[in-house]
């Protein structure tokens, strides 16, 4: 709408006197990592805590001492590393579609070495456990790739948090400028349907990722990358299997969908 | 001990978002040190719980952390009386701010509640869709729609420039 196009330029002008920044990633860095401490001393206190109290209740109800109820991990605080856990086999049709869809897509695709397909959810990096299959709102996939041995590929298939897949401005802001060691790193389309496919590339260390992401209606997210060990961008292209091309059309097929959550989990908070 | 084998993509979101997000935190309290504060605090508090953020999302994490931040502050400092000008950082271009409407822009904005604030900047500084905003803020869409009016209003008054900010006329005579 005009009026609201007005607004929006007189705001863009209001904001774009902006002073340097004055916040280093190192500041952020250093206050996140006190925080970070610091929260894990509370909850390792508060567990030590809860775990003395349970014996003490334990056996001042008169309890088996011998068989003491082992404490369980709270809900929504799930271990740091993502994929340490031996990752049980899950029930339904969705491991089987997915993997089925990945290898239908990509050229070597039947080659492609099934390492683990786990369900998870918005707020977590972890599998769910077997029994919380049906409330899933993510499904990961990771396969290793018989003629590249030290690449990983992973698919993952989402149902975002309403509302939360990003505008063709975001993207558009996102990928303005954006490079990994000089490389344009971002890029991204509008399909003719409307939806939006990113393709990015990120360097931790020597790990040079390949990810295409597919946003779609009804907040639908498929997202495909591929990991590869170089030490520079020209190193990375070569050890790279699939161009973004090919991960795109796993990301953007039809067939790959999930169902929604039987039972949806609460939304991401606000980390407070 | 070693650093997580995450921080690096933490530093990667943190360059990338952290003058957009400083901008929509400034549209939200008028202040560039307070707006930087209000984004290191997210950070902060983006760093504790990035293992189980996804990139996806995170940036509607951030800016989820941004808003409660903004609006919680302003819960504790109470109620807030609009002055004509903000206190911000000297800038060189001050003169040209002030001739240019700028400080005008600052006393609408300083004259909104800090909910209406914080829909401005979500709508029309981050160009979030309504829904978007509504779902971040717990309102419902009317509700974002009738406070966006309202601000649109209040910048139309403060500035009094009819060519600029001329409200949009539906119908009458042909």
């Amino acid at each position: 709408m005009t009026d609201d196009r007005q607004v929006r330029d007189v705001l863009a002008d209001y904001v774009s006197a902006e002073p340097p920044m004055t916040i280093a990633p190192e500041t952020v860095l250093r206050a996140g990592r006190h925080a970070r401490n610091r929260r894990q001393l509370v909850s390792v206190a508060a567990g030590a805590f809860g775990v003395c109290a349970a014996l003490t209740a334990g056996y001042a109800l008169g309890g088996n001492s011998s068989t003491p109820a082992v404490p369980q991990p709270a809900a929504g605080s799930p271990p740091a590393t993502a994929h340490t856990t031996a990752v049980p086999s899950y029930p339904g049709p969705v491991p089987a579609l997915i993997e089925a869809r990945v290898r239908a897509g990509l050229p070597g695709g039947p080659s492609l070495v099934r390492k683990q397909i786990y369900p998870s959810d918005w707020n977590r990096k972890t599998p769910l456990p077997v029994s919380q299959t049906a409330n899933a709102t993510d499904w990961h996939a990771q396969f290793a790739i018989p003629a590249r041995p030290g690449n990983q590929l992973w698919a993952g298939v989402f149902i975002t948090p309403p509302g939360s897949n990003p505008s063709e401005q975001d993207l558009r802001r996102q990928c303005a400028g954006a490079s990994t060691d000089g490389v344009p790193s971002c890029s991204y389309d509008v399909r003719p349907d409307g939806s939006l496919l990113l393709t990015q590339i990120t360097r931790i260390s020597n790990t040079w990722t390949r990810t295409v992401l597919h946003f779609r209606a009804d907040d639908r997210v498929v997202n495909i990358r591929e990991k590869a060990k170089a030490g520079t961008y020209q190193d990375a292209l070569r050890a790279w299997r699939y161009p973004p091309s090919v991960l795109a059309q796993v990301a953007t097929d039809g067939q790959l969908v999930i169902p929604q959550p039987v039972v949806q989990p609460p939304l991401p908070d606000s980390g407070r | 001990m070693g650093r997580p084998d995450w921080e690096a993509e933490y530093v990667d979101f943190f360059v990338a978002r952290a003058p957009a997000l400083r901008r929509t935190a400034y549209a939200m309290c008028g202040d560039w040190q307070v707006a930087e504060d209000l984004v290191q605090t997210t950070f902060v508090r983006l760093y504790v719980h990035w293992s189980r953020v996804r990139r996806e999302t995170a940036d509607a994490y951030a800016r989820r952390i941004l808003t409660n931040l903004f609006l919680s502050g302003r819960r504790a400092r109470g109620r807030e009386f609009p002055t004509d000008l903000l206190p911000e950082r000297a800038a060189p271009s001050a003169v040209a701010d002030i001739a240019g409407g700028r400080v005008d822009v600052a006393a609408a904005l300083a004259g909104l509640p800090a909910r209406q604030r914080a829909v401005v900047a979500l709508r029309y500084v981050d160009d979030l869709p309504v829904s978007q905003v509504a779902e971040l803020l717990g309102l419902a869409e009317g509700t974002v729609k009738s406070h966006c009016a309202r601000a649109a209003e209040a910048l139309r008054t403060a500035l009094a420039t009819p060519q600029t900010m001329k409200p949009t006329v539906r119908g009458g005579p042909r």
